[in-house]
């Protein structure tokens, strides 16, 4: 059998066990609700601010110069900056907020893909059917797709509010919501890489949950530290070219790089080059946690 | 076995040997060759050497820590030995495009997945196991049919019982007609109804397909298996036929109840090449040469010759019975 006939057969089980469990489909209401409630929030302080904005007497042109200065800033990126600054401000919030859920979500998701077949060895049903690689490419790409749906949910969900509200145009918010998706699919993937490299390690899926979650904290930390030094360059920097219009960025800080969600800053550039290079970043990074899960599967005793 | 009249056979004439090596190739399911098992500083398999004949079914015999049941994880991919060669159907169980339609395996204790449904469950299998897409479901309905579960389809594999999660379980193993199938302690915590049952079901896979046992259950062994190794701290201490093994060819016992033991006149026979008597079990042991008669036709001559001599008799079988020649060894 081809073998990817055998990973896409293992992906179908994948999906449909993630959106049958109580887990799968408790975690899709609550992101759903959570993302709507959250959107409502969003939309209501939006207008607050627009009110606010609008009495201090500031343009359109205003609020888009602060706007891309401020996603320059964020992404750390001009270019990234200035062009989702184009975006339904809406639509961006909730692209970044919901990719600081993604770990979470993955978090829950797939600490037991890999440790929870292996403590009930139920995954002795696939040995002599599968080979071991595909088994874990399986559960790679099965839990990838499970979260990058559930991601889905919640941006279709917003997409709604911003057109009910007339945020934006219906063409201009698909447009936008779907590349903000589809700017999160490979940052899924790398949380997803790391959740499914770490459970082929442990035969218990409580260790291969707190390592996971161990890990995904650390890295937040050393990127959440890492913007400090980033700030103080970015003070230093600006105050050598006082009087410009223009905000001019330091390099970001070498430990913002760790954090996989750093990488939006390519993912979404308008630049070819830098999202191709997003993308080699990130799908590079997946395949690795793959290979490497991989690797461990098929030289341990099952 | 025949490992080393097969080498012979090789240095003396290299082609001719050449080919019936091929020849008994096609005729081998299973092949273990000086296979070895360690963890860690344990050795729980020790140059285990095994042929397993295409069609017959195989018994793994041991106590508890005797490695049959590592043997039989290393026969189904699930451990790797540390040394020697395993190969089913001539291919490493790791080569699982050649096997996955080919060879079925009933873990001992892997849990279905819960959440699944049984049909669901059969399916998927099936689909790994390259079944054409529309003979899936029939193959998969048929199987659970043959687990007397044609009515599970439905049931998730969380609210099953014991007994019939077993059946589901042997049922994926069978699943697809494989040629050969590996279960271990398939009848381990059933009731002693559902346990017969899975004896007659595999009792009519005998002959379409090879079945390895692994069991504690010494006489469900001597019942289904044609040929069987005894595994003591891992390694075989015996291995053949179930005959060879509980020397069924070579004598027959027969208990007597209370009245005369005429030890004399069964001696006398011609056929009879010794005789024992185990006072405290009342039971007289007849030895006699397998090639020059067959088991059946000393037992008829004994018979004749206790009854003319007024012994009663409660009780006749050949050889030792598996489980007497188990303690023997181990």
């Amino acid at each position: 059998m081809n073998p990817l006939r055998e990973i896409w057969i293992l992906v179908l089980r994948e999906l449909r066990r993630s959106f049958r469990s109580v887990k799968g489909i408790l975690l899709l209401i609550l992101t759903v609700l959570g993302g709507g409630l959250f959107a409502h929030l969003l939309a209501q302080s939006d207008s607050v601010r627009k009110q606010q904005m609008a009495e201090k007497g500031l343009s359109p042109e205003m609020l888009l110069e602060m706007k891309r200065q401020l996603l320059a800033v964020w992404f750390t990126n001009a270019k990234t900056g200035e062009h989702v600054a184009n975006a339904p401000l809406l639509l961006t919030v909730v692209f970044a907020v919901s990719l600081w859920f993604v770990p979470a979500i993955v978090l829950i998701l797939g600490f037991d893909n890999i440790a929870g077949d292996l403590q009930h060895k139920s995954i002795r049903y696939w040995a002599l059917r599968t080979r071991r690689w595909s088994y874990v490419a399986g559960k790679f790409f099965g839990l990838w797709a499970t979260c990058s749906i559930v991601a889905l949910a919640m941006h279709a969900l917003i997409w709604i509010v911003v057109v009910a509200r007339g945020e934006a145009t219906f063409g201009e918010t698909i447009g936008w919501g779907f590349r903000f998706w589809l700017a999160s699919v490979p940052i899924i993937g790398m949380w997803c890489g790391v959740s499914v490299f770490i459970s082929s390690l442990f035969r218990w899926p409580i260790l291969a949950l707190l390592l996971t979650g161990g890990m995904f904290f650390t890295w937040w930390i050393i990127y959440i530290s890492g913007w400090g030094p980033h700030l103080a360059a970015l003070q230093a920097i600006n105050a050598e070219h006082a009087g410009s219009d223009a905000v001019a960025l330091p390099p970001p800080n070498a430990a913002m790089y760790i954090f996989p969600n750093f990488h939006d800053r390519l993912v979404l550039s308008p630049v070819l080059s830098e999202m191709l290079l997003g993308l080699v970043i990130s799908f590079g990074f997946s395949a690795a946690c793959v290979a490497g899960g991989s690797l461990v599967v098929s030289r341990r005793d099952i | 076995m025949s490992e080393n009249e097969t080498e012979t056979a090789a240095e003396a004439e290299p082609s001719a040997a050449k080919k019936k090596e091929k020849k008994s190739d096609a005729e081998i399911a299973v092949r273990l060759t000086k296979v070895t098992k360690r963890f860690g500083a344990k050795t729980a398999v020790d140059g285990v050497s095994l042929r397993i004949r295409a069609g017959c079914v195989y018994g793994l015999i041991g106590p508890n820590g005797a490695g049959k049941t590592t043997t039989f994880s290393m026969m189904a991919g699930f451990l790797k030995p540390t040394n020697g060669l395993v190969e089913i159907l001539g291919y490493s169980p790791l080569h699982t495009n050649e096997l996955r339609s080919r060879v079925g395996v009933l873990p001992q204790d892997a849990l279905l997945p819960a959440a699944e449904k049984v049909g669901e469950f059969l399916m998927h299998m099936g689909a790994l196991q390259d079944i054409p897409r529309d003979r899936i479901g029939t193959s998969a309905r048929d199987v659970l049919a043959e687990v007397d579960g044609k009515d599970w389809w439905n049931l998730r594999c969380s609210s099953l019982s014991h007994g019939m999660a077993k059946r589901v379980q042997l049922a994926q193993a069978l699943l697809g007609d494989p040629d050969v199938v590996l279960l271990d302690e398939p009848t381990a915590g059933l009731d002693p109804r559902v346990a017969y049952e899975v004896r007659q079901l595999i009792k009519s896979r005998k002959g379409r397909c090879t079945l390895i046992v692994s069991s504690h259950n010494l006489q469900e062994l001597e019942e289904l298996c044609d040929s069987a190794a005894i595994l003591d701290r891992g390694r075989v201490v015996a291995s053949g036929t179930i005959a060879e093994l509980t020397a069924a060819s070579e004598e027959v016992r027969i208990k007597l109840a209370e009245g005369p033991v005429p030890m004399a006149a069964v001696r006398e026979l011609p056929m009879v090449k010794r005789v024992e008597w185990d006072d405290e079990r009342r039971e007289l042991t007849v030895f006699f040469d397998r090639g020059a008669v067959d088991a059946e036709t000393v037992i008829g001559h004994v018979l004749w010759t206790l009854l003319q001599n007024q012994a009663r008799i409660s009780g006749v079988s050949k050889g030792r019975g598996l489980e007497q020649r188990v303690m023997e060894l181990t």
